[in-house]
């Protein structure tokens, strides 16, 4: 009996695994590309692996006041394809085609793009180096994945 | 492996030696061997091997994950052997889940990852029957609730107080339910290391606003106030303290869960016969030599006492007033 329920719980732990798999690989392959400008914080390393902590632009520039503590700022991209900082979002407000909408957290002052690390293979560091922008890929339902960091030329690090 | 012990071995349908030193060996060796390999697993992927597909790394994780399960099934789910596969099944979706944070980039130790690892491995947690698959499901748990609290509350909040007091509920509540479904019968619990890990967790998260408060004890009422909950955290330490006193002298005779609860006593009085002191003689020096004098006074008292009325518990157990 109990062997049984640890198959059907393993049965629907692996669905989970499979189901998110499928949605992060169809949002990294047919989502919308969108670069955030990189506001530079030093990489650490824990026993996960080494990361880099990430900041962004977008969390710097003045922004009107915002009295929660988390929630989703609304971006545009400019000319060269940067993401900007538009406004706050709304719940239910509807966003335009080139607008895309980004989790936040906000402690005392300070906001906090989610999410704010980038996972690297250990001793990698000195490839994301020179990381300028922070590559997203959004769906239509403004599901977001960061898939990577890009240089001044905005072209994607791949390390060998 | 000399004849004898390959007799031993294979004499029971369990595989399980019937000496003490030859079982003691067996558990000793079977729990290091889990931990070790598991621990290599990690290691390895949290190197973040860029070489290997991501889709490999995912096969390689579920496939031990299966193997671990079938191992399972093959030496039943109640064996020692089993109960360890089951455990290895449990950590290896937390790998999985590591790995797919890597992968996907959804942030470092963030606390979705411990949040679906308990709630996905909370099945097979209850199935168990075993007490050391439950303690590795209350690290999970206690660390996604430390993860969330620091990521998404925080500082911002500016009330940690509260985040002790949740910490003492979920434990709290993980030994009560430990003691009395060990009453009920539930003769897989009984697993002493379970009750003394429980004791130490909960007086450990108890005497933290406890000593906060009473070293903060008088300080608030000029310039600042006093953070938010601290007088509430610390009372429910004091009750967490209060409890484990009275149950394990009184309720359940335990003589080292007793032990531990009136060493933690003994720290509180302690912080606060110091904190007392200091104020009443209110030089606000530490070093003057009458607040150390009878600090020191205090503490020869405190702990002969203690260790008086400790030995006395012991013997009076020893003659049969325990069960």
């Amino acid at each position: 009996m109990r062997t049984g329920a640890m198959i059907f719980l393993a049965v629907i732990i692996l669905g989970v695994f499979g189901y998110t798999v499928y949605e992060s690989e169809t949002l990294k392959n047919n989502g919308k590309t969108v670069l955030l400008e990189l506001a530079p914080i030093d990489p650490r390393s824990l026993l996960q692996g080494d990361y880099m902590v990430l900041g962004f632009a977008v969390e710097r520039v003045k922004k009107p006041d915002y009295k929660k503590h988390n929630g989703y700022m609304v971006l545009e991209e400019n000319a060269e394809g940067i993401a900007q900082f538009k406004r706050f979002y709304e719940a239910g407000e509807a966003l335009t085609p080139n607008e895309y909408k980004i989790r936040f957290v906000k402690k005392w002052s300070r906001f906090t793009i989610r999410p704010n690390s980038f996972l690297f293979q250990e001793g990698h560091r000195k490839h994301y180096d020179k990381a300028k922008y922070g590559i997203f890929k959004f769906d239509k339902d403004q599901n977001y994945l960061l898939v990577g960091l890009a240089d001044e030329t905005k072209q994607s690090i791949s390390p060998k | 492996m000399t004849a004898e012990t390959a007799e031993l071995t294979q004499s029971d349908t369990d595989c399980i030696p019937e000496h003490d030193w030859a079982l003691w060996t067996y558990r000793i060796m079977l729990g290091l061997g889990t931990s070790l390999v598991l621990a290599g697993i990690v290691f390895f992927f949290a190197y973040n091997w860029n070489a290997i597909h991501p889709f490999s790394k995912f096969g390689i994780v579920l496939g031990a994950m299966i193997l671990c399960l079938a191992g399972v099934i093959v030496m039943k789910i109640d064996s020692l052997p089993g109960k360890l596969l089951l455990l290895s099944a449990s950590v290896l979706v937390g790998v999985f889940m590591a790995v797919f944070g890597q992968v996907y980039q959804t942030g470092a130790d963030a606390y979705q990852l411990f949040m679906m690892w308990a709630i996905l491995t909370i099945g097979w947690t209850l199935i168990s029957k075993f007490p050391t698959q439950w303690v590795f499901w209350l690290v999970v748990t206690n660390t996604f609730v430390l993860t969330y609290w620091y990521q998404e509350i925080g500082s911002s909040f500016g009330t940690k107080p509260l985040l002790y007091m949740i910490l003492l509920g979920l434990n709290g509540v993980a030994l009560i339910l430990r003691e009395v479904f060990l009453k009920l019968d539930f003769a897989w619990l009984n697993e002493r290391w379970t009750r003394i890990i429980g004791v130490l967790v909960i007086l450990g998260i108890s005497l933290i606003p406890l000593i906060w408060y009473i070293f903060s004890y008088g300080e608030f009422s000029h310039h600042s106030k006093a953070p938010r909950f601290l007088g509430l955290s610390a009372l429910a330490g004091a009750l967490a303290l209060a409890a484990s006193l009275y149950v394990y002298r009184f309720q359940i005779k335990d003589l080292w869960a007793h032990a531990i609860s009136v060493i933690a006593l003994w720290v509180v009085l302690e912080v606060a016969g110091a904190r007392f002191l200091y104020l009443w003689l209110n030089a606000g020096k530490v070093e003057s030599p009458g607040f150390l004098f009878l600090a020191l006074l205090m503490t020869i008292g405190l702990v002969s006492g203690l260790a008086h009325y400790l030995r006395n518990l012991k013997s009076n157990m020893l003659k049969g007033e325990a069960s």
